[in-house]
């Protein structure tokens, strides 16, 4: 008995421990588009922002959900996307993607009649659509619906996001060896260190982002797929995902 | 200049393609055993790459001899030939295990294999593990075959081998891009533009025999999988390859 509540209250310390050790660094803002930065001291803060959020999605690496890196994406009717990343260190990036005011939304038939235009000029250079087309073509839902064009243009944007994603992620290994003799460079072992341990931090933090982005893309792309047909087989994402997309997809703007 | 060129071409497709056999061992594949680059022709233009024969081809597994080979040596010949005549010979030796491909012996290894990484495992388990193996439980002819891990470990093998042959693309466009730049650094405008076009040559080639490095892929899992079940459905061939796993499955334990 004694034994269990002496586990007992060294779990309760550990516990506290983690708590205190969110400490809140300064956010960063990036991305393709207009990003604004918000400088919070707690993840329940961003509900204030966004009253009306449509969808949120939590992303965990690790074993235990809150131990390892987490993302928390929230998106809202407007379509604003808040992303919030939490890395192990304890630091906190807020990251907020605006979308371009001149895209309709997903489900209108001004967003269908672009994707299908968009279609037209890219499979002649991207002959994968055509392949993207039939698979959509296999789900009855999708083939019924008015909306068939619009799941096929979210499905070749998220297929090129996720090798953009990959790129990045091989681009880190790739430049092992800049940061090699960038660190190499310092003359000073103690300062070496310090600058070995800060590169290094840098670049599995980045390479955690890129994980976290890329589970968080494709359960969104899902939550997309089945808000627009109101189920998503998992035996036709599974296919998609085979897909192979080389170039980056333009974006739909209203004329 | 002509020829100092396509020395220089011919001399650097061998180091690739000895650095290509060394590094890139598919598990399906255990070794090249020889590899020739016959220049025919003074040109030095490497532009295009095309199989020109092709030996036993969908042997993988259960290979005989070829008639290039002596009888003891059991692979496969691909030969390749560039449009400026050069020949590039691949000879490729199956893994051994691979010898029992479709056999119970070789069903109660992959099994035993699959478990040690899933049930069995000390580690964090490769979920997607999983996701293989319910698609072939979503094949009635995988099912009724009794062979399913052994289709879990071809499909591994071929995912995980595709995986690799993008990252050696990714390395081979990111070192090219390097090559540009320092060659642009080159003050004599004769001697930039010759090695500008070397390097383009070189990373056309090798661009080249990745793709056809992973069309053999693609191909082998495609022939293996279909002599297991006696078919296989293209949509069930893109369910298999939509799925990443983050390891390979290893070596079977075969003497």
């Amino acid at each position: 008995m004694k034994r269990l509540i002496f586990l007992a209250a060294t779990c309760g310390f550990f516990l506290l421990v983690l708590k205190f050790r969110q400490i809140v660094l300064k956010t960063s803002s990036f991305g393709i588009k207009s990003i604004v930065s918000a400088s919070t001291n707690h993840l329940a803060n961003i509900e204030t922002v966004n009253s009306n959020i449509r969808s949120r999605r939590i992303e965990t690496l690790g074993f235990l959900a809150g131990t390892g890196p987490m993302l928390i994406s929230e998106e809202s009717e407007s379509g604003v996307i808040t992303n919030v990343y939490q890395f192990p260190s304890g630091k906190l990036i807020t990251e907020v993607v605006l979308p371009n005011p001149r895209t309709p939304l997903l489900g209108s038939v001004d967003y269908e009649i672009l994707a299908e235009q968009d279609f037209i000029k890219s499979a002649s250079v991207e002959t994968n659509l055509i392949e993207i087309k039939e698979i959509f073509e296999d789900f009855p839902l999708a083939r019924k619906s008015q909306y068939l064009y619009s799941g096929i243009r979210e499905a070749y944007v998220l297929r090129a996001k996720l090798y953009r994603l990959q790129d990045s992620e091989l681009l880190l290994t790739a430049q092992q060896g800049v940061v090699e003799k960038e660190i190499w460079s310092v003359s000073d072992p103690v300062e070496r260190e310090l600058k070995s341990k800060k590169v290094y931090n840098r670049i599995h933090e980045e390479s955690l982002k890129n994980w976290l982005e890329m589970a968080d893309s494709q359960n969104r792309f899902k939550q997309r797929m089945e808000r627009l047909y109101g189920e998503f087989p998992k035996p036709i994402f599974q296919r998609l995902m085979s897909i192979e997309i080389s170039g980056e997809p333009g974006e739909l703007i209203d004329p | 200049m002509n020829k100092r060129v396509l020395i220089v071409v011919g001399f650097c497709l061998i180091i690739l393609l000895a650095w290509r056999w060394f590094f890139f061992k598919p598990s399906s594949r255990l070794s090249v055993i020889e590899s020739t680059i016959q220049p025919e022709s003074q040109s030095n233009n490497v532009v295009g790459l095309s199989p020109n024969s092709t030996v036993d081809q969908d042997s993988v597994g259960s290979v005989g001899p070829t008639e290039s080979n002596p009888p003891e040596m059991e692979g496969i010949t691909n030969t390749y030939i560039f449009s400026s005549n050069h020949v590039v010979t691949r000879v490729v030796i199956p893994n051994p295990e691979f010898k029992i491909f479709g056999t119970p012996k070789f069903e109660s290894l992959a099994k035993t294999q699959f478990e040690s990484l899933t049930i069995n495992s000390k580690y964090l388990v490769d979920t997607n593990l999983y996701e293989l193996k319910e698609v072939f439980n979503d094949f009635p002819a995988a099912l009724n075959s009794q062979l399913i891990y052994s289709g879990v470990y071809q499909a591994a093998i071929t995912t995980c081998t595709l995986r690799e042959v993008r990252q050696f693309v990714f390395n081979t466009r990111y070192q090219t891009m390097r090559d540009l730049e320092e060659a642009n650094t080159i003050s004599n405008a004769a001697e930039r533009e010759s090695k500008i076009q070397l390097i383009k040559a070189l990373s056309d080639a090798q661009l080249k025999l990745y793709e056809s490095m992973r069309q053999e892929t693609l191909e082998d899992g495609r022939k293996n999988l279909t002599k297991l079940y006696g078919e296989l459905p293209r949509p069930i061939f893109q369910r298999l390859l939509g799925i990443e796993l983050r390891n390979t499955m290893g070596r079977l334990p075969y003497p």
